[in-house]
């Protein structure tokens, strides 16, 4: 563009930030639910129960024990679960994490299974005892 | 789970996920327990997550 040329006004001033650009992401609904229904039941497994902040907390806690083993953006985390509570913290703690939830069908043969962890590049694979032999 | 591993280029962390709630008899793929990955995280006190939002 030559000095001459005025630049188009609607490019100019407008890149993304805080005050014009906010992600919509489920994980401000769990701290909304944390904050307004602290002791609602979030989570109920058998016997277990546990509250919004409760189950916030663990997130988290998930969350910073993935940065730690040096999981950040870009990196895929597998899950073999059934609906378990560690399957409802992943789908949390992971996008915390800035990574990517990637969560395997447990229907799925060992090859294809193989396959989907090779693409996903997983560096991370929490998985159910129920799914670990086969 | 062990097949597919067995057959994927890739070593990932393995984390065994125990449930307490419906036992199962599966040998574990490590020995790493979710709850003692978990545990490992910064521990956040219930109260943290009001003073968290102060900045919306």
């Amino acid at each position: 563009m030559s000095a001459q040329t005025p630049a188009d006004p609607y490019t100019l001033n407008l890149d993304k930030c805080a005050a014009n650009y906010q992600p919509l992401t489920p994980l401000t609904f769990l701290q909304r639910a944390a904050e307004v229904y602290p002791a609602h039941t979030a989570v109920i497994h058998g016997k277990l129960r546990l509250t919004y902040v409760d189950f916030y907390a663990r997130c988290r806690q998930l969350a910073s024990a993935l940065a730690r083993r040096g999981i950040g953006v870009g990196d895929t985390v597998t899950v073999m679960l059934a609906n378990t509570p560690p399957m409802l913290e992943a789908h949390y703690a992971v996008p915390m994490a800035g990574a990517v939830l990637h969560s395997l069908n447990t229907r799925l043969d060992a090859a294809v299974l193989a396959f989907q962890l090779d693409h996903a590049e997983a560096k991370i694979v929490i998985c159910d005892r129920e799914f670990a032999p086969s | 789970m062990k097949a597919a591993l067995a057959q994927a280029k890739v070593r990932p962390l393995l984390i065994d996920y125990d449930d307490r709630e419906f036992p199962q008899a599966g040998e574990p793929l490590a020995a790493l327990d979710y709850e003692a990955f978990l545990a490992a995280g910064d521990a956040i006190s219930s109260g943290a997550c009001r003073r968290t939002s102060g900045s919306r």
